[in-house]
Formats: C-alpha cells, sequence, structure tokens
C-alpha cells in the first residue's frame, strides 16, 4: 500500500514538473554604493577598508556596482564632483576636512604664479568648528621659520575667517610655504598643517596706455605705474588729428592681433573710441583674457558705453570727497556713478556720502578677462592729498595684470604633493592665440610632459574638459624633488607652457579653498565625516530604504523538486525490495 | 672618631694631646700636598681651555671626582691616617726603639680597661718619655711638604699666565669663535661731544652700538691678546696707533656708518653701528604779529615778540629785515637788523621782543619791509643759524585801499624771490669767494642754486609751464585755457628762464662769474617782457578773464609727433638689498638650522645690512639679529632670531611695492562672466 502511494506521488510530482507552474516573490535588494575617490594616493587603500566594512554593516550586503542606481554616494576625498547630487542618493563625504570634530581647520590653494617684488596674497581660510570662546594662532612659515602670525579669538560654533597673509618673493622659482593652525595658550584642539607652493616669475607686466585725447585721467595712472619695475609700459596719446606722443612701442591702433602682446590697457579720454576700438577691446577682454581700465573724465557716451554694464548718472560736488578703497584713499569731487549695482560687480573703490554707499571704481569680468572703469572724473586733481592715487592704481593693475594668464597655463594639485599622490594637471590654452582656432574652430594638438629630478619623464594622457581650450589629466607623484611639468601645443607654431611641481616626503595638502565640500555636502541633505570615524556612515548605510524585487519563481525547476521526485522513486524501490519483490 | 678616656690619668691626658697634636700635623701635611696637586691640575685646565673643548674639560673633571670618590670608597682605612692611631704608628715608624710603647699607650688611652691601673701608668710614662726624645718636627717634618706647597702654588700661577695657545681644532664652531672673540679682544670707547654743548665725555666698554651727538669725537681703544688687528669705518680703514697690544683710534664722527673690527684676515669681525645724533638748528616762532601786514602808511611802529628753542643752547637771537623799495625792474634791497630784548628763560629756551620802527626805515609807499627772526646756537659756522618764517609789511600805495594792519590774503604766497636779488646774492658771494673754503663756497652756491630754480619756477607756471612738464602743467591748465599762454612778451620770458637755467647749472659747479652774468642777462630779458610791470611777483588771487582772441592762434604745421622718452625702472635701493639679502638669508637656512652658520657669510650679510642703511634703527638690528644668527644659543633662538631678522627683510623688501590686492578672478571664469553679462541682478 505504502509503495503504491510513494508511486502516485512520484508521479504527480513528475506531472507537475512537467506542467512547470510558476509563481512571483517578492525579496529586499541590498543597498547599491557608488563609491567615489576624488582624493589623492592614500584614499585607495581607504576605500577597500571602506568597501568591506560597508559590506558587513548590513546582513543582506551591499553591492558596488557603478552601474547600478545608487543607493548612496560616498566621496572619498577633498573635492565633491558636480555630478553627485544629480542620482538624487544621499551623500556621505568622508573626508579629513571635518577633523577634529571640534577644532580649526586650515584650508588655502596655491596662488597663483607672482610676480618677484610684488606682495602677493595668500589665499587660506581658517574653519572653527565648537571653538566659541577659544583662540587659534595661525602661522605662515617657511622651512620651519614663521614669516607671518595671526591670533583668533573664535566666537561662533561655526566660523570662518581669513588671516590675510601675504608673501612678497624676492627671487623667481618656488618657494615652499606652510599654513599652521595652533591652539594657544593651552585652549584645546589641534595642530593642523597646510603646505602651499608659491611660484613666482622674475617679468614685467606690459601695459598699453593709449589716450584718444591728452586726458589728465589717464596721464596720470600712466605716470603712476611708469618707472616701477614690475610695468613696461607703451604709451600712445593723440594731441591732434594724425599727431601723437609716443613712448615704447605701442601699436598705431587698437588691433586685436596688435593687443596680444599686452595684458593691460589703460584707456583715457574712452569716449573718443571708435566702434572699431570698441569690438577690439572687447574681444581683447573676453577672447585674450586681458584688462582694460576705462579711465573715464567725462560722463560716459559714444560706442564704449555698449562695454559698461550699467547707466550712470552724474555727481557732482563743490568739495572733493573721500573715496574709500583696501589700498588707500582717492578724492574726487565730479563722479559719474552706476545707477544700480549690477550684480557680478566688484566695486573697487566706494564713495559714501549722505548715508548711501556707491561704487566709484569698479571692475567686472568679460570673457576671460576683466574692465576697470573708473568714474571718478576729477579724480587726478587731488591725487596729492596723499599716496592714495598712486597706491591704488598700482596696486589693481599689478593684481589684474598679474592674473592675466599665458597662452598657455598650466597649473597641478596640489603643487606640493606627497610621493604616489595623485597630481591633477589642468591646461588652459588661450584659444585666441591659435590660428587653427580662428580659422576652423579647431583645437590645437596639445602634449603634456613631466620630467622627473633624475630625467626620466613620463606622458600624461589629457582629456578636454566642458570649456573650450581646458585640459585635465593627472599622474602619479613619483619620489621627493622638484618635477617640471611641461605642456606643448603644436599650431602654426609651437607654444609652450610649464609650471613646477614639489614632491616632498609628508607634505601636508592645502585643501581648496574656491568651493566648500562641507558646506556643499551638507546643503545637498548628505552628511560629512572623517576617515577615521566612519560610524556616522554606517548608520546611514543601516538605516537606507532600498527596493524590493519582484521575482518569478518556477519550484519544479529547482533541485529540490528534482530530489523530491528521486527519493519518492528510491523509497519505493528500497521498500519493494526489503519487501521480497523483485 | 671616638675621644679618648683621659680623665683618670695625667700621664694618660699628656700623652692624649701629644698623639692629638701628631695628629694634626698629619692632616696638615696631607692638606697641603693634595691642595698643591689641585692648584696644578685647575691650572692645567684652565690653560688648555683653547686646545681641550669645553665639554672634554668638563668631562675630565667629572671623571676625576669620580675616581676619587671610587678610590676612596675602596680605601675607607686610609681615612684613618688621622686619627691619635695613625699619629701612633707614624711615632712608631719614626722612633723604633720604642717598641710599640707608643702604639699600646694609644691602646691603652682608647680601651682602659685591658689593662691594670699600674701598667697603664707605666706605659704612659715610657710613652712621655719618647715623646720628651723627640720633637714634633722630627715625628711628621712638615718642611718639604710646605716646599712642595710653595712650589704647587707658584706653578698654578705660573701656568695662568702663560700665553694661550691656539686652538688646534680644524674648524671651531662659530660660538667657539664669537666666545674666542671676546676674550682675545676688549674694546673700550671714549665719546667726546662737541666742546660748544658743555657735555662730559663718556666712556662705553666692549658697545654693541655707538650713538653719539654728530661732530663728536670718538677715541677707541682695542687691546687684542694677539695678532694684528685693523679698525674700519665702513670700506674705510682708519690709521691705528699701536702701543703694547692695544690700538688707538680717533677721528670725528661726522656721518652715521659702522665701525668694523677685525683680525688681519678679516676672519675675525666685530660690527659696532653708529648712530648719529644731528644738533638741529634753532626752532623760532614768531607770536606777535604772526602774519603779513598791510599798513597805510610808514608812521606806524609793529612791534614784534618771538619764541626760541634749541637742543643744547642759543646762542643769539636778532630780527633781521629787508627794505624792498623801488618798481618794475628797479628795485633796491637793503638789509639791516633791529635789536631785541631777549629774556632767557634757560639756555634752551629764549623769548624775544622789539618793535620795528618802520618810520625810521626810511619806506615809503609801496614799499615793503621783508623780516624774520634769525637765531644761532653755539656751534660755529653757518650750521647753527636759523630763520623763523620770513613775514612782510607792505606800505599801500597812493591810491591802494587797505585799513590799518589789514592781513594779506593768506593764501597768496608770501613773497617770491626776485632775479634781481639772485644778482645780488651772486655779487656778494663773489666779493666773499676768496675767504670762503671750496666746501663752503659750493654749499653756498648750491643754496642761490635752489632759489634761483624757485624763481625760474614762478616764471614756469607764469607761462603756464612746459609742455613736457605734465605735473606742473596739469596743475595749471586753467592758465591755459584762459590763453596765458599767448602772452606777448613769451620770447623774452622764454630767454630769461633760459638765462635762470644756466646760471643755476653755473652755481651747481661752482662758477659764480658765469653765474652772475647769465644772471644779469636774466634780468635784462625780465626788463624787456615786463616793462613797468610790478616785478616781485605774486601768485594771482584772482584768475585773468579768457581772452578769445589769444586762443587757437598756433602755427599748425609745426605741429608733429615726437616719441616720449620711457622712464627707466627705479628700484629702491634699500628694497634691492633687503631682497638680495632674503635670497642670501633663505639659501644658508639650512646650515643656520643645523647651527653650523658660515661665520664669514653671516658677519658678510651683517656688514651689507650696515653698509645699505647707516644709522637706521632697521637695519642696525636686523646687522644684530644676524651677527646672533652666526654664534646661536640653541633652537628657540635660532628660530626667534630668524624669524624676526625675515620679519625685517621682507618689510624693507617691500618698500614701494604695491600693495597687496586679491582680484576676484576666481575659478569658472567664463561662467562669472556670463553672470554678469546677465544684466542687472
Amino acid at each position: 500500500m505504502t509503495t503504491t502511494w510513494l508511486r502516485v506521488a512520484a508521479v504527480v510530482t513528475a506531472g507537475i514538473a512537467v506542467a512547470d507552474p510558476s509563481c512571483t516573490t517578492r525579496r529586499a535588494l541590498p543597498p547599491n554604493v557608488h563609491v567615489r575617490l576624488t582624493g589623492p594616493g592614500a584614499v585607495d587603500d581607504l576605500a577597500a577598508d571602506l568597501r568591506v566594512r560597508l559590506t558587513r554593516a548590513r546582513p543582506d550586503g551591499v553591492t558596488f556596482d557603478p552601474a547600478a542606481p545608487p543607493s548612496a554616494i560616498v566621496v572619498l576625498g577633498e573635492r565633491v564632483p558636480d555630478d553627485v547630487f544629480a542620482a538624487g542618493a544621499p551623500v556621505v563625504l568622508v573626508s579629513r576636512l571635518p577633523a577634529p570634530r571640534s577644532g580649526a581647520v586650515v584650508s588655502a590653494s596655491d596662488p597663483r604664479p607672482s610676480l618677484v617684488g610684488w606682495t602677493a596674497r595668500v589665499p587660506a581660510r581658517v574653519h572653527g568648528r565648537a571653538m566659541s570662546g577659544k583662540r587659534s594662532s595661525v602661522t605662515l612659515e617657511h622651512r620651519g621659520i614663521p614669516l607671518a602670525r595671526v591670533e583668533h579669538r573664535w566666537t561662533a560654533d561655526d566660523e570662518v575667517f581669513d588671516p590675510g597673509f601675504t608673501f612678497l618673493p624676492t627671487g623667481p622659482g618656488l618657494t615652499e610655504l606652510a599654513l599652521v593652525v595652533r591652539p594657544v595658550d593651552g585652549d584645546a584642539g589641534e595642530e593642523m598643517k597646510t603646505h602651499l607652493r608659491v611660484l613666482a616669475e622674475a617679468r614685467r607686466l606690459k601695459v598699453l596706455a593709449h589716450d584718444t585725447r591728452p586726458s589728465w585721467a589717464a596721464a596720470f595712472v600712466r605716470r603712476a605705474i611708469d618707472g616701477d619695475p614690475l610695468f613696461e609700459v607703451a604709451s600712445i596719446a593723440g594731441v591732434s588729428r594724425d599727431i601723437s606722443v609716443r613712448a615704447g612701442q605701442p601699436p598705431r591702433r587698437l588691433d586685436p592681433a596688435a593687443l596680444e602682446a599686452f595684458e593691460v590697457v589703460v584707456i583715457g579720454a574712452p569716449e573718443e573710441l571708435s566702434t572699431g576700438d570698441v569690438a577690439a577691446l572687447d574681444r581683447f577682454v573676453r577672447d585674450r583674457g586681458g584688462v582694460v581700465a576705462l579711465l573715464a573724465d567725462r560722463l560716459p557716451r559714444g560706442p564704449y558705453a555698449r562695454l559698461l554694464p550699467v547707466a550712470f548718472a552724474e555727481r557732482l560736488f563743490d568739495r572733493p570727497q573721500k573715496i574709500s578703497s583696501g589700498v588707500g584713499s582717492l578724492f574726487g569731487s565730479e563722479f559719474a556713478l552706476p545707477a544700480v549695482l549690477p550684480r557680478g560687480i566688484e566695486p573697487l573703490a566706494t564713495l559714501a556720502h549722505e548715508s548711501s554707499s556707491r561704487a566709484a571704481v569698479f571692475a567686472w569680468p568679460a570673457g576671460s578677462g576683466r574692465f576697470i572703469f573708473s568714474g571718478v572724473l576729477d579724480v587726478w586733481r587731488f591725487r596729492g592729498r596723499d599716496d592714495g592715487f598712486d597706491r591704488f592704481w598700482r596696486a589693481h593693475l599689478t593684481a589684474a595684470g598679474a592674473a592675466v594668464r599665458p597662452v598657455l597655463d598650466v597649473d597641478v594639485a596640489p603643487g606640493i604633493a606627497s610621493p604616489a599622490d595623485r597630481v591633477t594637471v589642468t591646461v588652459r590654452a588661450r584659444m585666441s592665440a591659435f590660428d587653427s582656432w580662428r580659422r576652423r574652430r579647431a583645437t590645437p594638438a596639445l602634449s603634456v610632459e613631466v620630467a622627473a629630478p633624475d630625467g626620466s619623464r613620463q606622458w600624461v594622457r589629457m582629456w578636454p574638459l566642458e570649456e573650450a581650450g581646458v585640459f585635465e589629466g593627472s599622474f602619479d607623484a613619483g619620489p621627493p624633488g622638484d618635477y617640471d611639468v611641461t605642456a606643448t601645443a603644436s599650431d602654426a607654431g609651437v607654444r609652450t607652457g610649464q609650471t613646477r611641481l614639489a614632491v616632498r616626503a609628508g607634505a601636508d595638502r592645502p585643501l581648496a579653498v574656491d568651493v566648500d565640500p562641507v558646506a556643499l555636502v551638507r546643503a545637498g541633505g548628505g552628511i560629512v565625516t572623517a576617515p577615521g570615524d566612519l560610524d556616522p556612515l554606517l548608520s546611514v548605510l543601516k538605516t537606507l530604504q532600498t527596493g524590493e524585487q519582484l521575482r518569478e519563481v518556477r519550484p519544479a525547476r529547482s533541485w529540490p523538486w528534482a530530489g523530491t521526485f528521486a527519493g519518492l522513486l528510491c523509497t519505493e524501490w528500497l521498500l519493494r525490495r526489503r519487501a521480497g519483490a523483485r | 672618631m671616638r675621644r679618648p678616656d683621659t680623665s683618670g690619668s695625667p700621664s694618660a691626658a699628656q700623652v692624649a694631646r701629644w698623639l692629638r697634636r701628631t695628629a694634626r700635623r698629619l692632616l696638615l701635611r696631607d692638606a697641603v700636598r693634595i691642595g698643591a696637586g689641585l692648584a696644578v691640575a685647575a691650572a692645567l685646565l684652565w690653560i688648555t681651555r683653547g686646545i681641550v673643548p669645553g665639554w672634554a674639560r668638563l668631562a675630565i673633571v667629572l671623571g676625576s671626582g669620580i675616581l676619587a670618590s671610587v678610590l676612596l670608597y675602596a680605601r675607607r682605612p686610609a681615612l684613618d691616617r688621622w686619627s691619635t692611631r695613625a699619629a701612633a704608628r707614624a711615632v712608631e715608624r719614626r722612633a723604633p726603639e720604642s717598641r710599640n710603647v707608643v702604639f699600646t699607650a694609644a691602646e691603652l688611652i682608647a680601651h682602659g680597661d685591658r689593662a691594670h691601673a699600674w701598667i697603664r701608668e707605666r706605659v704612659f710614662e715610657d710613652a712621655l718619655r719618647v715623646s720628651d726624645a723627640h720633637a714634633q718636627s722630627d715625628l711628621v717634618p712638615l718642611r718639604s711638604t710646605m716646599a712642595l706647597g710653595v712650589f704647587g702654588l707658584l706653578m698654578a700661577f705660573a701656568l695662568l699666565w702663560a700665553p694661550v695657545p691656539e686652538p688646534t681644532s680644524a674648524r671651531p664652531s662659530a660660538r667657539d669663535a664669537q666666545e674666542s672673540d671676546d676674550a682675545t679682544f676688549v674694546i673700550h670707547g671714549t665719546i667726546t661731544p662737541p666742546a660748544y654743548t658743555g657735555a662730559a665725555a663718556r666712556s662705553l666698554v666692549d658697545p654693541k652700538e655707538i650713538e653719539a651727538l654728530q661732530g663728536s669725537r670718538l677715541q677707541l681703544s682695542v687691546r687684542a691678546r694677539q695678532g694684528e688687528w685693523r679698525v674700519r669705518f665702513g670700506s674705510t680703514d682708519l690709521p691705528v696707533a699701536s702701543s703694547g697690544g692695544e690700538l688707538r683710534v680717533e677721528t670725528t664722527l661726522k656721518e652715521p656708518g659702522y665701525f668694523a673690527v677685525e683680525d688681519g684676515r678679516g676672519s675675525r669681525t666685530r660690527l659696532i653701528p653708529l648712530t648719529l645724533l644731528p644738533d638741529h638748528a634753532p626752532q623760532i616762532r614768531v607770536v606777535t604779529p604772526g602774519k603779513d601786514l598791510l599798513v597805510p602808511d610808514a608812521s606806524a611802529a609793529i612791534a614784534v615778540s618771538a619764541e626760541a628753542s634749541d637742543d643744547y643752547g642759543l646762542a643769539s637771537v636778532e630780527l633781521r629785515y629787508t627794505r624792498v623799495s623801488g618798481s618794475g625792474e628797479q628795485f633796491q634791497f637793503a638789509e639791516g637788523s633791529v635789536p631785541l630784548q631777549v629774556a632767557r628763560h634757560d639756555p634752551r629756551s629764549w623769548s624775544a621782543s622789539g618793535v620795528l620802527p618802520l618810520g625810521r626805515l626810511g619806506l615809503e609807499p609801496g614799499d615793503a619791509l621783508v623780516y624774520r627772526i634769525a637765531a644761532r646756537d653755539a656751534r660755529a659756522g653757518e650750521a647753527g643759524l636759523a630763520s623763523s618764517d620770513t613775514f612782510m609789511v607792505e606800505i599801500a600805495a597812493l591810491g591802494q585801499p587797505t585799513l590799518a594792519g589789514f592781513e594779506l590774503p593768506p593764501d597768496r604766497e608770501r613773497y617770491a624771490l626776485s632775479q634781481q636779488m639772485i644778482v645780488l646774492k651772486i655779487q656778494r658771494l663773489r666779493v666773499r669767494e676768496p675767504r670762503l673754503a671750496r666746501e663752503t663756497l659750493a654749499e653756498e652756491a648750491g643754496g642761490i642754486a635752489a632759489e634761483q630754480r624757485s624763481v625760474r619756477a614762478n616764471y614756469v607756471f607764469l607761462l603756464g609751464g612746459h609742455v613736457e612738464d605734465e605735473e606742473e602743467e596739469a596743475e595749471h591748465s586753467h592758465e591755459i585755457q584762459e590763453g596765458r599762454l599767448q602772452h606777448s612778451a613769451r620770447r623774452d620770458i622764454d630767454l630769461a628762464i633760459q638765462h635762470m637755467s644756466r646760471t643755476e647749472l653755473a652755481l651747481a659747479t661752482v662758477s659764480t662769474a658765469s653765474a652772475l652774468a647769465h644772471a644779469r642777462a636774466a634780468v635784462q630779458a625780465l626788463q624787456r617782457a615786463f616793462g613797468r610791470s610790478r616785478y616781485i611777483l605774486r601768485s594771482l588771487a584772482v584768475r585773468s578773464r579768457l581772452d578769445p582772441s589769444r586762443r587757437l592762434v598756433g602755427e599748425l604745421d609745426r605741429a608733429s609727433s615726437w616719441q616720449r622718452d620711457r622712464l627707466e625702472p627705479e628700484t629702491d635701493a634699500r628694497a634691492a638689498a633687503a631682497r638680495r639679502m632674503r635670497e642670501d638669508l633663505l639659501r644658508l637656512l639650512p646650515e643656520i638650522g643645523s647651527r653650523r652658520p658660515p661665520a664669514s657669510e653671516m658677519s658678510r650679510l651683517a656688514e651689507d645690512a650696515l653698509r645699505t642703511a647707516p644709522g637706521d634703527v632697521n637695519w642696525q638690528r636686523l646687522s644684530a639679529l644676524l651677527q646672533q644668527l652666526a654664534a646661536p644659543d640653541g633652537p628657540a633662538e635660532i628660530t626667534r632670531t630668524l624669524a624676526d631678522a625675515l620679519s625685517l627683510l621682507t618689510e624693507e623688501a617691500g618698500r614701494g611695492t604695491a600693495p597687496a590686492v586679491e582680484p576676484d578672478v576666481g575659478e569658472g571664469g567664463l561662467l562669472r562672466s556670463a553672470w554678469a553679462d546677465g544684466g542687472p541682478g
């Protein structure tokens, strides 16, 4: 009897297998984490360790499938890629930025190449967390020798301040600086150090002073920089029809090709500029990246007014008014003041009168360059009151001129790296200087080579970025020493640009100052944690709401089904044999 | 040590005293021997200080001390050398015939219970006999020991006075060199201020810097242990008188700088910065009337009072005047002085008062009197002479409306020197020329040249300035607009200006004859240009009206383009020196950090600092810091000193440079530009 039932069961099992029925089940998916590395070198080790710890954090495991939509994005490093927020997944920044949790963190970026003999600012920012009431000192050091020191008392739990350090390169080449934050007088906190690279070039800024008619406003600005070792001034002043007074080798007319040689153009009597002159200046600023200073002595009118981002109103005073700027005071009694302050404008000197404050001298970016406009029409008359006039124009023309990029601008980040650090090379080519671009909008061939101290060379693969003429690549830093990074662009001629990378054992890298990654992540709803404290990340991971997966299940195709069938038959055969049947 | 029990027996007490005396002699003998040895050892250590490094000498002393301690510990029984038992042993050695009776007596004194009383008495009496038979000097002779002690002391003194040998180490550290410098020469100085100050001379010992009144006399004496030494003032070797190992230098302090005391090879240099305090000329202030006056007639008497002060004392105060009369170019100048009543509050501060009797000075309507208070300090020559601001009393011309004592408009120039006055001054200078020293003549000619330049500038202003002189042109742009460039007498004035330039040039080369000829030619040209015009020039208080007929009358055909000379770049010499030195210092950082700075380099830098700006406090401090770095004490001091030196150098290197500003040109330039292009926000 039993054998009969077993036989029936086996037949039924086989029948079901032949029918192969199916059903649908629901299953929770493990979270898929995208890990993005934005820091150099050592972050790779941290990433491997992080993957292991994340996988153990959930019983259902974690996947790291870059092709699948992310449940969370973990950014390892000091920079937050722009696209991490596009996925809509929580972003966790694991960076040394927030360490220590309470303390002061100094961040800085390598300053742009400076000029020998010019005091350049060191772009630095110190961020204090939970430091209210405490004091920190920030020191600018060179080879352990303090060059400048400021002490700061924190007044808020989340506060940022700029120590305002400057550095005067006295010779060309690379100088290593260190920014060190220390607690003062036993106040709590840890010492933090960041190394910076300052490159100085022994060159003079080429300035063209172009007066369409004699203009005191422009003449005295020219005199302020004429004879300054930082400037090489060529000037032309049209004193009458076809008669001009020239100095140096100024171009006869304002022409984009002729202006290519200059970094700064100072225009006197701009209302006399022709439409062609204005177009040339516009191209000089936007394409060449130069600086044009428009020094008006009359209310703006004529073709050049279209360059100005705002309309002006004339304001006259019976007595000279003081115009405040960060580098000295100007005085004037006749003004062309902007009616409204447009966005993107940087006021350089401000007239405060009757509780209102108006930008009298201001600058604004245009294309790759900048315009500067002075609306103090008679500022030259009062230049003798103090040295503010000379200081103001020398400071701003130097700073603006030094910021003008060469034809091939090569930069490396970080400028001081540790051995095996990942170094990013960025090359900005001034496309207006290349025939291929001017004629058919074609990018010139570009190559980047890194020369190591031992003489070995390596090529860096460069990738174009979104902006025309900008390329980026990376390489691993070698043993300690100074490396020359040279970019070469081949067009009608060969153009080269060069920078220097310092590789030092134990170099503390500067943290980017332009965008605060911590603020960025927090603004996007993410969290920030330190490499040594992954608990917040693991907590986020555990609470992640992952999706469910619907799955069609066919039990007859599984091995237990086949096993059941085989088991039934075998049992039936065994029982029959024991009963003596064959 | 247990004191012997001698209470029971007089003979025992005698023996005990005798033995104690003997023990004291033993102690004295050993003390003299040890003292002599230590004196000789200390003297040897002292004289080898130039040869054996300090650490080695310290090791020797410590090692010797440890060795002595170990020996003393190991031979503790030797400490028994000065007991009564030891004295007994010494007596037995010197008097063997006693056959141990003294030793036995010493034992019985210490342990009286070891024998019967009669036996003790017998032993003590026998011991006393031995003592009677031998004097202490026989038992413990001290003569040779004393001789040894005296010899040791003499030896020590002799070694101390011996010359110190040269160091034999291959490269002494900078610190050692500095210590050696300090030890090998001593500088004494005496500063004697100028006699007129009445100040006492003061002495200096090893001065780090010298601060003295200008004109003081300095005597420096350098006592050097050996070698040849020289003294420089800047790069100039000073004459040195040498006697008995001492160098003497004497000089008058005329200008700031530095003294360098160095050995003949220039390997060891001591720099002494010199700061000179100038003797300022007297300060004079006219209290009343303290302003220019325009009076209706010359009958008034004007009270004048003034205050004068000087840093070292005043010698005289007087009122000087110049009477100006005449018209056109025919002005006459007469100079004179008026006595003042002086109240001396103290030698440095005087008050003076007097009266200007206009009536007695022969002034007529239209004339003017220019006056000032002149004071002199105790210095000889013109250096100590100073004048107050100059004021003018003008007698109103006929028909000129005025009120008595009406103040002239303060915004006018007070008065202008005329070309005629320049001629007069050159004439006077030529009269005195043969009696004047060349230096004084050049100085006075330079002064007149400066006045000539001032007169010339007045005429240049009158013409509206030179076209190439943009500064002055701009200042007087209103005059250009008013057509003053087209003055009818321009040609003559131009000629006069040219002659004035030549006069200035001739005065600069101290050629008074040539200067006088050109000055006179300038006067003649001016007379032609101005005719009856008033000669004393004043800035016009009221702008002249625009004369359209004089506008646009130039010849356009003669206008042409021209090339302006470009200004050569000027770098501040101090800033350039500071940059150079900063680079050098940064280059030497590794050696300085390892406390092995090259002494010669550091001395060169320190001297460069003093040479760059003699007398400047910052540079003197920098020099001192660099000298400190040549012989640093420790890492902390190196860091602090370097930071101070670099801070000073950075401050000086930044002289005249453009201030730091950070243009708002961050990354994403095109995005920012597009943002700005978007229009008002």
